[in-house]
């Protein structure tokens, strides 16, 4: 909204400008020159001179406060982006490095993902419920590469022998699926986020 | 109710937390429950008091360790659901969608 009055602002202010200086242009005689210069005039001009000045400073200060507000928005959306390639690469193996590992990215997800959350409803007032937005969003994809058997089940699903897990190939495949989703979605909220003002 | 006693897991078990056995691989759920989670909510019950398990701090939890260790505490330790939804508290604030995740095996534990 902000960012819509002042466009149209700069718009209006410009016109006027263009339309005054054309006036003056077409009409040289207007302009009287005069050794004499009026204290009150001097006082008007420094004193519009300074709000101008001021208000410039406070407006692109606002705008550029709310850039970094973004740009740290998105440098977590970097951190989610980043532990999911990694944990894609990790279960594409045949076995991963370590469940340690595996733990670690999905937890790494969860926390940046929190943060979001939270720092969007705060910054933005973003209604979760009308954007579709999970708080909980990486509690499947935690499921699906986290969940070993209960002991005497026979679901080879997901495998953890001395800290290195094994997926087969179903499992792989749901979790690349469940990565895209979830990388759709951050494409969704980024151009959501980018919208506001 | 008396005290709140508190276990970090991260601090007082590991700040890798494993899967669910000890088969799995290292810090596995079992340990965690049978010499950590049951002995403290056993006492905090019998003693009246709260155990606030805070999960911060750790590099995260997988689905096996949350599931053995809370809803082991039903399944296997065979603690009442009325008791722990009593004297057991939660603490997540990395990500607070934990405490309803195990709050979720919990009941399930209960249920079944």
């Amino acid at each position: 909204m902000m960012r819509i009055i002042t466009r149209i602002a700069i718009l209006v202010t410009t016109f006027v400008l263009g339309w005054v200086i054309g006036l003056f242009v077409e009409n040289w005689s207007w302009f009287v020159f005069s050794n004499e210069v009026s204290l009150i005039d001097v006082i008007a001009l420094v004193i519009t001179t300074t709000i101008g000045i001021y208000v410039a400073d406070v407006i692109q200060g606002n705008l550029d406060s709310k850039r970094v507000e973004k740009d740290i928005i998105f440098g977590q959306f970097n951190y989610v982006e980043q532990y999911l390639s990694e944990l894609r690469s990790e279960v594409a193996k045949h076995e991963t490095d370590g469940t340690v590992d595996v733990m670690a990215k999905i937890g790494g997800c969860r926390k940046f993902w929190s943060k979001i959350v939270n720092m969007i409803q705060e910054k933005y007032e973003i209604d979760l419920q009308k954007e579709r937005i999970n708080p909980n969003e990486f509690i499947t994809l935690n499921q699906l590469c986290t969940t070993t058997p209960i002991v005497g089940s026979e679901d080879d699903s997901v495998l953890a022998r001395n800290g290195i897990v094994t997926y087969n190939d179903t499992r792989k495949n749901e979790i690349f699926t469940e990565i895209d989703r979830i990388r759709m979605i951050i494409i969704d909220l980024k151009l959501l986020i980018n919208q506001k003002s | 109710m008396n005290n709140t006693i508190t276990l970090n897991v991260a601090k007082e078990f590991s700040p890798t937390p494993g899967f669910r056995t000890k088969d799995e691989g290292p810090f596995p759920a079992v340990d965690f429950r049978d010499k950590l989670l049951f002995p403290k909510l056993k006492d905090a019950i019998e003693n009246d008091d709260i155990l606030l398990v805070d999960l911060d701090g750790s590099s995260g939890y997988g689905t096996s360790f949350l599931e053995e260790a809370f809803g082991g505490l039903i399944r296997v330790c065979h603690l009442r659901y009325s008791d722990i939804e009593v004297h057991l508290k939660l603490k997540s604030e990395d990500d607070p969608s934990y405490i309803d995740e195990i709050k979720g095996y919990i009941n399930d534990a209960n249920n079944n």
